[in-house]
């Protein structure tokens, strides 16, 4: 046992400099972490070396270093005490017992709030702590409660709330309902025709000019979003590193090419959070190898963790974020795509606007954009939706207390609630949108957090094609999730919250449906002089129709136009011209979404990262 | 060159072999589904002309539907229930709609009831785990 700070060991065992050592004890001094874990953060020496003089030092004793005997030397029985949670929490995993004393072992044996726990848990028992690095801890609960965590991940939510999951894609009432309505329009349709189509043709339109309308309002609302509000500074005091929590960032990998990894590394080291408070998940499927080499290839900080999502079905994102979700470790939390890089401040912003927000805010969701817009055509048309959609829509939503369905990545978590929300559901592909509207029936907000994250935009149609199939369909699975109850959502999020999942979330695959429908008509009127569809285009369906055309695609361009505006891409105001285009494919992709609904509802269209790096010679 | 036939390879690869009985036996399946389903078809399809549900089409081209349910030439034709209408007297009056327009309605509800109902447990209940 050496009597010595530990800073004056490593430099006398010639780990570090006198120079890192004074760095890393005036950054201790600004975040009050722990001098080995800072240590460890900026990579000056390794968690094996830290542990090794940690032991030296005394009194503590390594226990780690061969993980399969010390699995071996486990009692399980001692692990039936805990909660799976509390080991991440507290940063322990239990030993062995005997009559009065208990062998724990942790990364940290000076945490004060270990002790009171297992204290109180286990009260009259002397406690021994032993020492492990949290890379052993992480092994040592994926060997133990790797089958816990997948079951709980998979089906966790349809075992405790199971009208909340699309593991069942439609209740029977729902399956037999839908095939009335089909038979009763078939028979319509072979019986009164005319008056049949009349009416199909009517309820499309109506349906698509509320859904215009809709969109206007609330776009009007979130123009009124002041992207430069005060709260912030407001709060500055609250953003002292010292106070700032463990955030954890969860990464679900799968297939992803070493550019996209590198760029991925660099946009994480890049983010003004004090690296050892950063818990850094990396999610990799079981037989995702090739991932697996790319990340280790890249060397990451030793803030990142591996987690290795088991083979299973269905093998979705969400299923792998509820897998990492077990091993978080942080207050709050949040998802990135591996091709995303978030703007420095965000996660500080995210504390900020947590602490300054009453506790039912679940959720910060920030703007998406994109870093590639410029490359063709299509990243230019949907730069301008996603900035339409996430500058002005979502922003309506949370400006007009209505649910928000969360968008693909960068939602900021407060993870308890999360938890006790059942996570991710792992059938549901788009889970975030599903999400969200759970959040908000069960009673909890989603805020906007005035922050962007850039994405790769979709560069190849069929890709595109797929990304978006995958989108509608999901948005279809949390319409007939969220419908099995419309008298239960009416009650606990009113009319307003009720029509939003009509019109927002039903009404954007159906919507994208019918228009093409309602396209195909209007070219056969152009080009047949309107002899045959005049007797079912007249009166109030003429002037819906005509709205829709007129009012409906002149609104959808001017609100891209304006997008642009916020995010002075002045350059992109030209293509809005050509959304009718990119409407179509949108209608395409809806298409699909239906069909597979009913043929691969769980399939996970995995979008293709990283196609802006090909044909650069460098990568 | 001579072909040699090995009465041996022939039992085991097309009599005994479960596979190809399977195959025969799916085979067999759908032979007899399809023929329940024509038949199926073709009553429902008579009742619903008992029913009049053609009176509209009636009264402008009255002669095609009497003709073909009082004046069939053969009973062969009566029972396939594909031939329908296909008298060149009795379809005189009536374009492709207005000819099969019970056949099809009947063809669609049938196959709605067959769609909703063999995805009836794949669509309502939770997928197995294989």
């Amino acid at each position: 046992m050496i009597n010595k700070p530990l800073g004056e060991i490593l430099i006398e065992k010639n780990l570090i400099t006198k120079e890192q050592l004074a760095r890393a004890l005036e950054l201790q001094k600004e975040t009050g972490s722990l001098l080995g874990e800072i240590l460890v953060s900026l990579g000056l020496i390794t968690p094996l070396q830290l542990y090794h003089v940690i032991t030296e030092q005394g009194p503590f004793e390594y226990a780690g270093g061969n993980l399969q005997l010390l699995a071996q030397e486990i009692d399980p029985k001692l692990l039936s005490f805990f909660n799976p949670q509390d080991f991440f929490q507290f940063s322990f995993f239990p030993y062995r017992t005997n009559h009065d004393e208990i062998e724990i072992l942790t990364p940290n044996p000076n945490n004060g709030s270990l002790r009171q726990f297992l204290e109180n848990r286990f009260p009259g028992k002397r406690l021994t702590l032993k020492l492990i690095t949290p890379y052993e801890l992480d092994w040592l609960a994926h060997i133990f409660f790797k089958d816990k965590f997948l079951l709980e991940a998979t089906s966790g939510l349809f075992y405790r709330s199971p009208e909340e999951s699309a593991m069942r894609v439609f209740t029977p009432i729902q399956w037999i309902s839908l095939g009335i309505l089909c038979a009763l329009i078939i028979i319509g349709v072979f019986t009164l025709p005319h008056l049949t189509l009349l009416i199909l043709l009517g309820l499309a339109n109506l349906f698509y000019a509320i859904n215009v309308i809709f969109r206007y309002v609330l776009s009007s609302a979130g123009a009124k979003l002041d992207t430069n509000s005060s709260l912030f500074k407001k709060t500055d005091y609250q953003l002292r590193p010292s106070d700032l929590p463990i955030y954890t960032i969860l990464l679900p990998l799968y297939h992803e090419p070493s550019s996209v990894i590198r760029q991925l590394k660099t946009a994480i080291q890049n983010l003004d959070y004090p690296p050892e408070k950063l818990d850094v998940i990396f999610l990799i499927e079981e037989d995702d190898q090739e991932t697996l080499i790319h990340c280790k290839a890249e060397k990451p900080p030793y803030n990142v963790r591996f987690v290795i999502v088991p083979k299973g079905m269905p093998k979705t994102k969400p299923r792998a974020c509820n897998f990492g979700l077990a091993f978080a470790r942080g207050e709050f939390l949040t998802i990135y795509d591996a091709e995303d890089i978030p703007e420095r401040d965000q996660l500080k912003k995210a504390v900020a606007y947590f602490r300054s927000s009453p506790p039912n805010i679940m959720c910060f969701q920030n703007a998406l954009n994109f870093y590639n817009a410029e490359q063709n055509i299509l990243t230019r048309l949907f730069t301008l939706e996603y900035s339409y959609w996430f500058d002005y829509l979502l922003p309506g939503l949370y400006l007009n207390h209505l649910p928000v369905p969360l968008g693909g990545t960068s939602n900021h978590f407060r993870t308890k609630i999360l938890r006790d929300l059942g996570g991710w559901d792992p059938y549901n592909v788009t889970e975030d949108a599903d999400l969200g509207m759970r959040a908000s029936y069960r009673g909890y907000q989603i805020g906007i957090l005035p922050s962007t994250t850039f994405e790769e935009a979709n560069s190849q149609v069929k890709n595109w094609i797929r990304q978006r199939s995958r989108w509608l369909k999901g948005y279809l699975q949390t319409f007939l999730v969220h419908n099995r109850h419309p008298f239960q959502v009416i009650r606990n999020s009113g009319w307003k919250g009720w029509f939003t999942l009509q019109a927002f979330i039903g009404g954007t695959t159906l919507g994208q449906a019918f228009s093409l429908i309602l396209w195909v008509l209007f070219f056969i009127w152009l080009f047949n002089r309107g002899e045959f569809l005049q007797s079912y285009f007249s009166g109030p369906i003429l002037y819906l129709g005509v709205f829709n055309l007129i009012i409906g695609n002149f609104l959808g361009i001017y609100l891209n136009m304006l997008a642009v505006f916020r995010r002075r891409n002045d350059r992109l105001i030209f293509y809005s011209l050509l959304n009718p285009l990119y409407w179509w494919l949108a209608s395409i992709a809806a298409w699909k979404g239906i069909f597979q609904l009913f043929t691969r509802p769980f399939f996970w269209e995995k979008t293709i990262h990283g196609l802006q790096f090909k044909g650069k010679p460098d990568e | 060159m001579t072909i040699q036939y090995d009465p041996n390879i022939y039992i085991i690869k097309f009599i005994i072999h479960p596979i190809y009985y399977h195959e025969r036996r799916n085979k067999m399946k759908t032979f007899f589904l399809v023929a329940l389903l024509i038949l199926a078809q073709n009553n429902i399809s008579f009742g619903f002309v008992d029913l009049e549900l053609y009176h509209q089409q009636n009264e402008s081209y009255g002669s095609f539907l009497e003709n073909h349910c009082l004046e069939q030439e053969s009973s062969i034709i009566q029972i396939n229930g594909f031939n329908f209408h296909l008298f060149p007297k009795n379809t005189l009056n009536g374009n492709f709609y207005q000819r099969y327009r019970i056949f099809l309605l009947t063809l669609s509800l049938i196959l709605i009831g067959i769609f909703f109902g063999a995805f009836y447990p794949r669509m309502t209940q939770p997928p197995i785990k294989k």
